[in-house]
Order: C-alpha cells, then sequence, then structure tokens
C-alpha cells in the first residue's frame, strides 16, 4: 500500500516535471504568438505587457507594407517544383539503386548522399555565374535547380533506404506472374512505397522551404521566397517586430500540420536512415 | 534478365539524377577550384580574370583582408561555436531523452510533436525569433532576468554574449533533434537488457555506464557528425542574429565566405576560402559515411 502510493507520488512529479520542461522550451514561439497580436505601440514597452485587446493588425500589413504573401506564393512554387523533381528522379533512381546489379554499386549511393553535404558557397558561387550568363539570375526555374543540390540526394538517399525495407520476394512473386521490371516498380513497390514517398516529399518540401543562402544569392525582386524576405524585415530603419512575429505564425502553423503528418518518421529523416526511429 | 539489357537499364536510370549532380554539383566545384587560383572582382570586371596561383589561399590563411579576421581566427571562433552547440544540443537532449524514455510518455504525444517544430522551422525564422528575445530594453530575456534580480547582459554588443547568444539559439533549434535520436536509441534497448541489471543489482550509474552509453553511443556519433557537417557549412542563424559582430566576433566560416563573395565581390578569393572549408567538411562527411556503413543491427 505504501509503495503504491510512493509510486503517484513519483508519477506526478515527474510529469509536472515534463510540463515545466514543455513550457519552458515552447516558451519562444508563445512569446512571438503574443507578439503577432500585438499593438505596435506595445510590442516595444519595457517591461513587456501581457495583457491587451488582440489585433490582426499585422497580419494585414505583412501585404501592405512587406508584399509577404506574394513571397509565400513565390516559396510554394519553388518548393514544389523542387519537390516534384527530387521526389521523381529520386524514386527512379532509388529503383535502379536497390534492385539492380551493376559497377559500383556500394560507391555510388554514397557519392549520391555526399552531394548533400556540399557547402552552399562553394557550388553556389560558380552557379550565379553560371546563371548570370543565361539571364538566370532572378528566375524560378534558377532557384528550383540549385535547390536540389541538397534536396534531390537526400531524396535518392531516403528513398534508397525505403525501398532495401521492401522484401525482394514481393518482386519475385510478381515477376512469376509475368511482370516485367518497371510492372514491379510501378505495380508493387509504388503502393507499398506510398507512405514512405509521401514523408520523402514532406521532408523534400520543408529542406527547400527553409533554403536560404541559395535564393539569397540567386533572387533579387520578383521570385524572393519567404527565408529571404525574413532577412528583410531588419534591413529597414525601424525593425517590424509585429510583421516579424506575425510572419512566423504563417510559417508555423502549415509546418504543425506537415508535422502531425511526418512525426513517426522524424528521426529517420533527420539523420538520413542513419538511425530508424 | 537477359545479359545485355539488364546491364543498361540500371544506368540508364541513373543517369538522369547523375547529371544533374554533376552540372549542379560537380561542375560548380571545379569552376570553384579553377576561380580560386585567380584574381576575380565583380565589382571592377574591366581588371579581367587573371591567374595568380596560391595568392588567394596565401592571403587567406594570413591577413584575410578584406574580411578583417584570418582563416585561422575564423576557423577558432567556428570551433568554439561548434564545440558549445554540440555541447548544449547533445546534453539538454540526452536529459530530456532520459526523463521522456520512462513509462509516463503517453499522452504526452501533441506536444512531443510540438517541440519538433523547431528544428523543421526555417533557421532564418528561429533567428528573428531569438533576435527579438535578444533585444536590450524590451527583450523577454532580459525581462525574466531582471524579475529575477539578475543584471541583463547586452545580448548582442558584446563579443562573448553575442556568441553565446549564437550558441543558445542553435542549442534550442536542434534540441529536438538529438533528443528524439536518442530517444529513440533508448528506446530500442531491449527490456531484458534492464531487468537482468536489475537482478545484478546494478546502481543507476552502472545501468547507465554499462548498459545505456553502449546501446546510443552510435545514436551519439551520428547527431555530432551531421550537426557538425551542418553547422560549419551553414550560416543562417549568425546571418541573422549578429550578422558576425559587433566588429568580427561572431564571424564564423560560412559567414565569412558569404561576405568575400556577395558583399566584397572577390570571387577568386570565395573560392579559395570555401575550398579550405571542403576540406574540413570532407572530414566529418567521411567519417559520417564510414557510421553509416558500420550501422548496427538495431539502430
Amino acid at each position: 500500500m505504501h509503495k503504491e502510493w510512493k509510486n503517484r507520488v513519483i508519477r506526478i512529479v515527474l510529469v509536472l516535471g515534463y510540463v515545466f520542461f514543455f513550457a519552458v522550451y515552447l516558451f519562444p514561439l508563445a512569446w512571438v504568438g503574443l507578439t503577432a497580436v500585438k499593438p505596435t505601440e506595445l510590442i516595444m514597452s519595457s517591461p513587456p505587457v501581457f495583457r491587451f485587446q488582440p489585433i490582426f493588425e499585422h497580419f494585414i500589413r505583412l501585404q501592405t507594407e512587406w508584399k509577404f504573401y506574394g513571397r509565400v506564393l513565390n516559396s510554394l512554387i519553388i518548393s514544389s517544383g523542387t519537390t516534384f523533381i527530387s521526389v521523381g528522379l529520386g524514386i527512379v533512381t532509388a529503383f535502379a539503386l536497390s534492385r539492380y546489379n551493376f559497377r559500383g554499386k556500394t560507391f555510388i549511393p554514397i557519392w549520391f548522399l555526399s552531394n548533400r553535404f556540399l557547402p552552399a558557397v562553394a557550388v553556389v558561387l560558380p552557379l550565379f555565374l553560371m546563371f548570370q550568363k543565361f539571364r538566370l539570375v532572378d528566375t524560378y526555374i534558377a532557384v528550383i535547380l540549385a535547390n536540389l543540390i541538397p534536396t534531390l540526394p537526400f531524396s535518392i538517399w531516403l528513398l534508397y533506404g525505403f525501398l532495401n525495407d521492401i522484401p525482394r520476394e514481393l518482386d519475385d512473386a510478381a515477376r512469376v506472374d509475368g511482370c516485367g521490371n518497371l510492372m514491379v516498380l510501378w505495380k508493387i513497390l509504388l503502393p507499398i512505397a506510398a507512405p514512405s514517398i509521401a514523408v520523402t516529399a514532406i521532408f523534400a518540401f520543408i529542406f527547400s522551404w527553409n533554403e536560404f543562402f541559395i535564393p539569397l544569392v540567386l533572387t533579387r525582386s520578383r521570385v524572393v521566397p519567404v527565408t529571404v524576405a525574413f532577412a528583410g524585415f531588419k534591413q529597414q530603419f525601424r525593425f517590424d517586430w509585429g510583421g516579424m512575429s506575425a510572419a512566423a505564425m504563417v510559417c508555423l502553423v502549415p509546418l504543425f500540420l506537415m508535422v502531425t503528418v511526418l512525426h513517426k518518421h522524424v528521426v529517420r529523416g533527420m539523420t538520413l536512415g542513419a538511425v530508424k526511429g | 534478365m537477359s545479359g545485355e539489357r539488364s546491364k543498361k537499364l540500371p544506368w540508364l536510370m541513373l543517369v538522369p539524377a547523375i547529371a544533374v549532380l554533376l552540372v549542379l554539383g560537380v561542375f560548380p566545384l571545379i569552376y570553384s577550384a579553377w576561380l580560386s587560383l585567380h584574381s576575380y572582382s565583380l565589382l571592377d570586371p574591366s581588371r579581367g580574370i587573371n591567374y595568380v596561383g596560391g595568392e588567394n589561399f596565401l592571403n587567406t590563411l594570413t591577413s584575410g583582408h578584406p574580411l578583417g579576421i584570418s582563416f585561422p581566427k575564423s576557423l577558432w571562433l567556428t570551433l568554439i561555436y561548434l564545440g558549445g552547440c554540440l555541447a548544449g544540443e547533445v546534453g539538454i537532449g540526452l536529459l530530456a531523452a532520459m526523463l521522456f524514455s520512462g513509462e509516463h510518455r503517453r499522452g504526452l504525444r501533441s506536444l512531443r510533436i510540438l517541440m519538433m517544430t523547431p528544428m523543421l522551422l526555417a533557421p532564418v525564422v528561429v533567428g528573428n525569433i531569438w533576435r527579438y528575445m535578444y533585444q536590450y530594453s524590451f527583450g523577454l530575456l532580459n525581462f525574466l532576468l531582471r524579475t529575477v534580480g539578475l543584471p541583463a547582459p547586452e545580448w548582442l554588443a558584446k563579443p562573448t554574449w553575442a556568441m553565446i547568444s549564437l550558441i543558445m539559439a542553435d542549442v534550442w533549434e536542434w534540441i529536438p533533434f538529438s533528443f528524439l535520436v536518442l530517444l529513440a536509441a533508448i528506446l530500442s534497448i531491449p527490456q531484458d537488457q534492464w531487468e537482468a541489471a536489475n537482478i545484478d543489482g546494478a546502481g543507476a550509474w552502472q545501468r547507465f555506464r554499462y548498459i545505456m552509453l553502449p546501446w546510443i553511443k552510435h545514436a551519439f556519433l551520428v547527431i555530432i557528425l551531421i550537426r557538425g557537417i551542418d553547422l560549419i557549412r551553414v550560416m543562417d542563424l549568425p546571418y541573422v542574429i549578429t550578422y558576425g559582430g559587433p566588429a568580427v566576433s561572431t564571424s564564423v566560416l560560412p559567414f565569412n565566405a558569404y561576405m568575400l563573395g556577395f558583399r566584397y565581390f572577390e570571387i577568386g578569393h570565395a573560392a579559395a576560402y570555401a575550398y579550405l572549408m571542403l576540406a574540413l567538411i570532407n572530414v566529418f562527411v567521411i567519417l559520417f559515411i564510414n557510421v553509416l556503413r558500420r550501422r548496427p543491427e538495431n539502430a
């Protein structure tokens, strides 16, 4: 009886510990969320104000003053393009890597992966000069292509791991039924791997969305994405904290929805398959 | 599968991706290598592109003009940044993972999902959030410090505090990563290992040292290498939070490379800088690839 009571106390203390940990950890996000609906004249007050009539002016100013929703559209176009190419090419490449024997079968997957770690400066500088020559600076196509440098190797590598997890016996069974190799991919592997492909696509989308250095260099004004716009909130004479906070919320909400889909695969994705979650 | 055709088919499928990465990755690297041996200023293109041999490398390693900080000094700053970030991420991540590996983790799933968001949020957004937190007069951090009666530092105006600010923001962003990876590793430890330890009467430290540590060693390595590579490569947080300052106190390597190429337009110089960084990163990448190959069954 006494022991059960003691366990209960330990449990309550632990749960309180968790809640405290989360509260402290997530406080910056809550604070920025609060600022997003705070009247401008209260934002810079010291000590900070916690009770006020919430306003939604900042979300409107984001468009009127910063053209922010246009930047969101740019980011959507760029990330969709990069994701589409990464996953499309990724599936075909991963299938070949996983299901065929060829010379360099151990080296080539690793060569693909190593591209993921190229420092952007070493690559984007010459790319900038190349794109300038073809008058492609500040176009969607340039940013979509350059964003492939990190996302394509990532997608290939992750899909390669996912396809390797599907037992080869399934391929063989389908072959006995008279399927060709590409039919095996189309009829057997793709349906089984559909959830993994969705996970890869979401990761590729997020990585492309978060890319900062590449679009910072390759865009001027027309196709500027959200991340570069964020750096711009501070280049003005006065920093627009309200606008910045509202913009952060615009980025946070859809991300949160994506994470609810993704959360079981986050570990595997972020460690490039080195640790399975 | 008949001989000739089945030999060509995989290559047919590999070639598009290889071609894309050759054009976008390998060719620019070769171009960079060539540029690093030339002097080429976009500010004064009329001077043209002239072969200078190893001069760019020499200048970068010694004076560091026009950055105001030489490569070795910046490397030192980068190592401080790297060490601080890794220590914070792994330390707090491990503590959190050990807390959450108990049986009390049910019902906290939605909180865990919420906790994942910082590492998936764009680093530029994270940087701006923390810049806001660090403001001297109205920032939340200083408000809290003043409330409990501690002195409020000028976070972004003093060299040491600026570096600490960068590290804190990075640690906040990446705690979820080490937390989740270590949690997955801890949860993969078979239950009978703990039971055997209990029967043997092992204390808390012994259980940590002889059961947990060997099982999570691999996860540790993965975290340190992946984060290490990205901390040397990526300049998003320093760019947004301190812009390398005050003076050059947070001018880490990738930030300097950016400044050389796109603020001073010293293309050859920037390429040399990037190549020195590349050599450093490659050490980490090779280690990481070896870790991937030696992946234990349970990970």
